[in-house]
């Protein structure tokens, strides 16, 4: 009896084994979630960036075709959910199936002071969301009609 | 008799407790092997699965990131040097007929060329220089180079490179527009391992 119990794990053994590796398991699923999760935040951004950018080099280009036209559309806020570009978005914020590629909301508020504004400022956010946290990408600038 | 019954006993309880002693040390048996091959069966599988997983998503944003850098930068140096540079554009080498200048017969001029190669710009200078899609890379050429330079890597294709001027009225100033698609250079047709931007824009020339 004696020598048998020499060759065996104890239930303590055992038990204090299991937990010591199921915590080391649990750690590194945590671990790779999170990096995992951290990725996608950053493919993201990364195409949320280039989505304003895309946005504010439209805004140059209508700025540059004309002035008086373009300061007619200021003073508004615009939702833009298609890329390429063609033409002004839908006029007031997103709604909830206005999405660019599946998950941005891609907004843009112009505003001026003054009736005939020779500069614009535009504050374009392109938002989305990931797990149930929302994230966003600002860019603002100021539009003038001289540049 | 009795003694003969308990020495027999005692050495069957023996043998018993030798036999046990034997097989724990040296063998497993097949239950235990099975158990133990199951659950690294189960275990390397999810392990590798991971580690693919992870691996996919750093390609992913790695080509993301290579294709905006590279994209960017053609961007902003076509722009700065059109924008600084540019006076007149031409459509051929020969630099005679200019296009959006001002003296075109109707306005608004435009002018468009699918991959660049018929789309030349000249300084105040007299320099010329000009961008075009070759092979599916952006080159830029100039009288004072020696040899086109190209500003993508082999990392990259860019397709669909368009450039056109517009001139409303003789003495309004000449825009030029480019778009392009940059695209990950990979034979690959899956979601996960491609990955391509569109850029867009328009330069108003400062010096026209």
């Amino acid at each position: 009896m004696k020598k048998n119990k020499t060759q065996s794990f104890s239930l303590i053994e055992v038990l204090v084994f299991i937990s010591i590796l199921s915590i080391f398991f649990v750690a590194a699923a945590s671990v790779t979630v999170v990096s995992l999760r951290n990725m996608k935040i950053n493919e993201h951004k990364i195409l949320a960036t280039h989505y304003a950018e895309e946005l504010l080099g439209w805004l140059r280009n209508e700025k540059e075709t004309d002035w008086n036209t373009f300061v007619q559309n200021s003073n508004n806020t615009y939702c833009f959910h298609e890329t390429p570009i063609s033409d002004w978005g839908g006029l007031g914020s997103c709604d909830v199936d206005d999405k660019l590629a599946i998950i941005f909301k891609r907004e843009l508020v112009l505003s001026h002071v003054g009736g005939s504004p020779t500069q614009i400022n535009v504050k374009i956010t392109v938002s989305w969301s990931d797990t149930g946290i929302d994230y966003s990408v600002p860019l603002s600038t100021v539009l003038t009609v001289w540049e | 008799m009795g003694i003969i019954k308990k020495f027999s006993i005692f050495n069957f309880q023996f043998s018993k407790f030798k036999i046990n002693n034997l097989r724990s040390n040296l063998s497993f048996t097949l239950i235990e092997a099975v158990v133990v091959i199951g659950v690294i069966g189960i275990t390397l599988p999810a392990l590798f699965a991971i580690i693919f997983v992870i691996l996919q998503q750093q390609i992913k944003i790695n080509r993301l990131q290579q294709i905006k850098k590279e994209g960017d930068f053609i961007l902003a140096a076509m722009t700065t040097t059109i924008k600084n540079s540019a006076t007149f554009i031409y459509k051929e080498e020969a630099f005679t007929n200019e296009e959006c200048g001002k003296s075109e017969s109707l306005y608004p001029a435009s002018y468009s060329d699918a991959d660049g190669k018929k789309f030349y710009f000249k300084d105040k200078n007299g320099r010329s220089f000009n961008y075009y899609l070759d092979n599916g890379k952006i080159s830029s050429d100039s009288s004072s180079f020696a040899s086109p330079i190209d500003l993508t890597t082999g990392k990259v294709i860019v397709n669909s490179f368009q450039i056109s001027c517009q001139r409303t009225a003789a003495f309004s100033t000449p825009t030029v527009s480019i778009t392009l698609t940059v695209k990950y250079n990979t034979a690959s047709t899956r979601p996960e391992e491609t990955a391509s931007l569109t850029y867009n824009t328009r330069i108003k020339l400062k010096n026209y």
